[in-house]
């Protein structure tokens, strides 16, 4: 079947080529084209016209004069940007976090989806998949409302409710003391939104392991624990090898709503929470806004996040072909 | 010792079962059911009960102030949810199809610039232009700030979904099937709408959740781009009361019938109202969004 359209083809080509070839393509497959032409025209509003406005990186932005007409001046912006104390800050905490989430991520979720996986009562499995993955579906305004709840300084859980019997002191946990707390919090935030989710894409894969497998480690005497090791882990290393480089390509990006809300925005604990989304958006917005700073942070990460998407993709595709993008 | 049964041979034992059972339905009944408890608790507590001893999950003093409070001020609530739902139908529908009718044509072999269309689509990966010329294309370029269409527009299309939807119409569509309604002198439209789409319903229903999902829970667009609080969304709305409680403070009618208001459990109660919608519809597509998920793991 699929030699045969490949024919077709080819004598299409054949057929007419350069710009006759075109036009004969054109009209032949016109309704086609037409189909994908609200999302191409969107593609160019949503995503090219930004990437020309990137050029707002090297002027003075006078905003009567739009990003074009506005007078030049080089890399000023950014070596203002790389002479702040905020770019080490904020290069730390996006990668950071970044790095420590994956490996968390990963981690307690294969151990989820593998202990659901042997669990003898499937009945009970699949029930606690769906309490798991209830977080997924909060906003995190939401996200945000629940850990007040726990965190907030007068009328937290935590405080009244835990500290207090205990005899120890009220923590002000939005406040610049209780920031060396953050990356916990923060961690357990994002932990507790996405193992459900990230549990469900692992046990997806190991619904795929052949339960032939297991039944010929059972004949050689290979214990349940002796399985998992040489069987199962083994045998879903390749979903978990995808996943961790498909993280890997976001290390440059936050997830804005996490650092935003979960910290309730509160600007004493910056230094432990902020990262380049924020970053940027509170440069851009807000009562001390600035816009260039904004624009040449904004630049950094869309240059540095593309050569790491780069870089994953070249690997992933070496490793897995049919995973890689291009 | 007593025989185990045939099928329970090659599982893990008794005792590790019941382990793992005890530690799951721990770590659930600690993080993913008490804490909705203690806000439901929270929002039905009196508010100076909360004052002094905190949020609770058992109401000392029980009082549904809160709840009174908020549905005096319903009109507002009432009207962000519109928002939502407006934005959320209206933006997954435009959206879904927009997706479907790019990724159908670069799934069809016979179209001869297939590869480029998907570069084009793929090259959004790797080149960004960020946050701030973004926001100048929106705001200056279109002109949408403050405005319903621009709580939707910039959601519409994923590529991501774009890729999944691609690989399921590759693997679930037999080109013979295209091939022979084109004989019988089917257009290019009315085989995507009567039979692609038809074929790919498990496909489409997936992307439709993902969108709506994304649309639901969204406070970043109206955060960048909503000027006035009739054009807020039910969860910016929600964050506006949570940042700067202007939404408590700016009603006179109300001190006349509370001598203050109930702040703290009305915070709750509209939390409770945000979230209860999404919480009661979850188990019913809770099992879809599963098999989703497993699909696009698969294919994607």
């Amino acid at each position: 079947m699929k030699g045969k359209t490949s024919n077709v083809q080819a004598f299409d080509i054949q057929k007419h080529k350069g710009f006759k070839g075109f036009l004969y393509e054109m009209s032949k497959n016109k309704a086609l084209y037409l189909m994908m032409l609200p999302t191409v025209v969107f593609l160019i509003i949503n995503n090219y016209l930004p990437m020309l406005g990137l050029s707002i990186t090297f002027v003075r932005f006078n905003p009567a004069k739009g990003v074009f007409g506005s007078p030049w001046v080089g890399l000023e912006n950014l070596k203002f940007f790389f002479n702040t104390n905020d770019f080490l800050t904020i290069t730390r905490n996006t990668v950071g976090y970044n790095v420590i989430f994956i490996i968390l991520d990963i981690s307690v979720a294969a151990f989820c989806a593998i202990a659901i996986n042997e669990l003898r009562n499937k009945s009970m499995a699949r029930i606690y998949q769906g309490f798991m993955l209830v977080s997924f579906f909060l906003s995190w305004v939401v996200i945000n409302y629940i850990f007040f709840a726990f965190l907030s300084v007068d009328r937290g859980f935590i405080n009244n409710s835990i500290l207090a019997p205990l005899g120890i002191d009220p923590v002000r946990w939005y406040s610049k003391d209780a920031g060396p707390y953050w990356p916990f919090i923060l961690v357990f935030a994002q932990l507790w939104r996405y193992t459900g989710y990230n549990s469900i894409l692992l046990y997806s894969g190991l619904m795929g392991i052949d339960k032939q497998y297991y039944e010929a480690a059972l004949i050689d005497g290979a214990s349940k624990w002796k399985q998992i090791r040489y069987v199962t882990i083994p045998l879903l290393s390749p979903v978990i090898i995808a996943m961790f480089l498909m993280l890997i390509g976001r290390v440059f990006y936050a997830d804005f709503g996490l650092h935003y809300q979960v910290t309730n925005n509160s600007a004493a604990i910056l230094n432990w929470t902020d990262v380049l989304d924020t970053y940027v958006y509170r440069s851009l917005q807000g009562s001390n806004s600035n816009l260039s700073l904004a624009a040449a942070a904004g630049f950094y990460q869309a240059v540095v996040g593309m050569v790491i998407v780069y870089i994953a993709n070249r690997v992933i595709k070496r490793f897995d072909p049919e995973k890689s993008l291009f | 010792m007593r025989q185990r049964k045939l099928g329970e041979i090659n599982q893990i034992s008794r005792t590790s079962n019941v382990l793992l059972n005890i530690l799951f339905i721990v770590v659930i009944a600690l993080f993913f059911i008490y804490p909705f408890f203690i806000i439901i608790g929270s929002s039905l507590t009196d508010n100076k009960t909360i004052i002094l001893q905190g949020y609770n999950m058992i109401p000392q003093q029980f009082s549904t102030e809160a709840y009174r409070y908020v549905f005096m001020k319903s009109s507002k609530i009432v009207h962000s949810y519109m928002v939502t739902i407006l934005t959320t139908g209206v933006g997954t529908l435009l959206g879904v199809s927009m997706m479907a009718m790019y990724a159908y044509p670069i799934s069809r072999p016979d179209l001869r610039y297939r590869r480029g269309f998907s570069l084009f689509a793929y090259i959004t990966f790797i080149f960004s232009g960020g946050l701030v010329p973004w926001f100048f294309v929106y705001t200056k370029v279109l002109g949408l700030s403050n405005s319903y269409w621009v709580l939707i527009m910039p959601y519409l299309v994923n590529v991501w979904n774009i890729v999944i939807l691609r690989t399921f119409f590759t693997s679930s569509i037999p080109q013979e099937v295209i091939e022979s309604a084109k004989i019988d002198g089917a257009g290019e439209f009315r085989i995507f709408f009567n039979i692609v789409v038809h074929l790919a319903i498990p496909g489409l229903a997936t992307i439709a959740l993902f969108t709506t999902l994304v649309y639901w829970n969204d406070f970043q667009l109206p955060l960048y781009f909503s000027r006035e609080m009739k054009k807020y969304n039910i969860q910016y709305l929600l964050y506006s009361i949570m940042s700067n409680m202007e939404f408590m403070a700016q009603d006179t009618r109300s001190v006349k019938i509370f001598d203050s208001p109930p702040v703290e459990a009305a915070r709750m109660a509209m939390c409770v109202l945000g979230t209860g919608p999404m919480l009661i519809a979850y188990p019913f597509f809770q099992r879809y969004f599963v098999k989703g998920l497993t699909l696009g793991a698969v294919k994607g």
